[in-house]
């Protein structure tokens, strides 16, 4: 599994910029200044983030997400959660 | 456009127009960049508005009105619906027109406007703000200035680089999606809001009607609530619901920072207005008049201090803001927070008690009374509410 770095351990999030509608809620609330966000771009700031959620949890229109690979769900502090069955494939979206 | 003003503006929303254009009528030079390719667009907003609000700053025009207001209409969980109507109160603004003329003002007074500036960075001289980094045209440029002021709405960078704490708790914003829909057969003088735990827990649901049928239909709740369901599954079960075939004319997501104002909004060469500053009325989520407001105050204050030579002068800010509004959104942000633990019950028995007023007596004042006598437990929230 190749993921990309974050401050304390791996980028557990993923925003994906094909759905996303560039409102700033996700910035507004990023306690570490990690996101960056121009007219319609829009990315996470590896070395800042700390995998907190509260961009998560603040996207009205859930386009970021905990990362899934393989069947497993990584959620903050790294515990991994097995998913119920996943329609597709569940990595299609991460690179 | 030159390399170096007396005051730059960052945003060219309602806040940082009227930064801008209280700053340059007083003769000093402004430019106020926009990172959209348009001013005014996209809208990420409600757009509604108090009359008063409006006309403290432009003369009512019936080319940014889409709807004139004259009624509220509150809506239980249960059903139930209460109608108080207010008479001339207010409108539904076309707010990609609206932002275009409040931009046109500032520059008649002499600003500069530029779109597509992208601000990625501070400078800073000795300790101060003295101007901006920014991307024109995939060129990364600067621009040198005495005051920096940061209208850069809800996703603010502007303000954490100069300094300022300027991040929000996920509780207190209000994650927002709202679409503009045609075939809503509303009543086009009303606006109607929704409460209760199925349509929107911690917020409300609204339906703003734009004319001839068309409405804003959207709603905001609290990252405590969308920790569990999104704001867009609420609206799409709404319209599953109520208008399932309703045809799409907008869809939009936004952010509404529903706290008290920042604890500081003045540093050395920098100040925030609107929502980078969270002057947003935390009750209510409006926050054109008060952003403007901001606005106007930070604008007066930027020119005298550049004009006067004296630029600690900014920092009065803090104080003229408090004074003007901060202390009542404070107010109101109490009564926000006791708000977002009704039940669904009491929103309902508030309702019924309204219902038993007959509508040409119902005004703000005799609602509040009459829904207090019915509901005596209201008096201990309101209690709680105002207690610190």
């Amino acid at each position: 599994m190749n993921y990309r770095q974050a401050k304390n351990g791996k980028l557990m999030i993923e925003i994906l910029p094909d759905k996303c509608d560039f409102c700033g809620c996700c910035v507004g609330v990023c306690p570490e200044d990690a996101i960056e966000l121009k007219e319609a771009e829009i990315f996470i700031i590896d070395e800042r983030c700390t995998n907190c959620s509260k961009c998560v949890w603040s996207c009205p229109i859930e386009v970021i997400k905990f990362v899934i690979k393989n069947g497993f769900l990584f959620e903050k502090s790294f515990q991994m959660k097995k998913m119920a069955a996943l329609p597709g494939d569940p990595c299609a979206h991460f690179v | 456009m030159k390399n170096e003003y007396d005051i730059i503006v960052v945003g060219a929303g309602p806040a940082g127009s009227m930064a801008a254009r209280f700053a340059a009528e007083q003769g000093v030079s402004v430019l106020m960049l926009e990172k959209d390719r348009d001013v005014g667009y996209p809208v990420r907003c409600g757009e509604a508005i108090s009359k008063a609000g409006v006309e403290e700053f432009i003369p009512s025009d019936d080319k940014w009105i889409a709807a004139k207001i004259s009624k509220f209409s509150f809506n239980a969980p249960d059903g139930s619906e209460a109608i108080i109507d207010f008479g001339d109160a207010g409108y539904v603004l076309e707010r990609r027109i609206f932002d275009y003329e409040l931009a046109r003002t500032a520059a008649e007074a002499g600003s500069e406007i530029i779109t597509r500036a992208y601000v990625n960075g501070l400078l800073f001289n000795d300790g101060k703000v003295s101007g901006v980094k920014y991307e024109l045209n995939g060129e990364q440029k600067e621009v040198k200035a005495k005051v920096v002021i940061a209208a850069d709405g809800v996703e603010s960078r502007v303000g954490r680089w100069a300094g300022l704490e300027t991040h929000i708790d996920f509780r207190d914003m209000e994650s927002a999606v709202q679409i503009t829909a045609a075939n809503i057969p509303v009543d086009q003088n009303t606006l109607y809001f929704y409460f209760g735990q199925d349509v929107a827990p911690n917020g409300y649901f609204w339906i703003f009607p734009k004319g001839h049928n068309k409405a804003n239909i959207g709603l905001g709740v609290s990252g405590l609530i969308g920790k569990k369901k999104s704001a867009q599954s609420f609206l799409d079960d709404f319209m599953n619901k109520h208008y399932p075939n309703a045809p799409v004319l907008t869809k939009i997501a936004g952010g509404v920072p529903c706290s008290i104002t920042l604890d500081k909004i003045s540093g050395p060469g920098i100040m925030l207005v609107g929502d980078a500053a969270r002057q947003v009325n935390p009750l209510s989520g409006g926050g054109i008049a008060s952003g403007m407001i901001g606005g106007k105050i930070a604008g007066t204050i930027a020119g005298e201090a550049v004009k006067q030579n004296k630029l600690d002068h900014i920092l009065t800010y803090d104080k003229a803001w408090h004074d003007r509004l901060g202390k009542r959104h404070e107010t109101f942000n109490r009564i926000k927070e006791g708000i977002y633990n009704f039940s669904d019950d009491k929103f309902n028995s508030i309702a019924h008690s309204i219902l038993k007023i007959p509508i040409e007596k119902r005004t703000l004042g005799k609602v509040f009374t009459t829904a207090l006598m019915n509901n005596p437990s209201l008096l201990v929230d309101i209690a709680k509410v105002f207690v610190v």
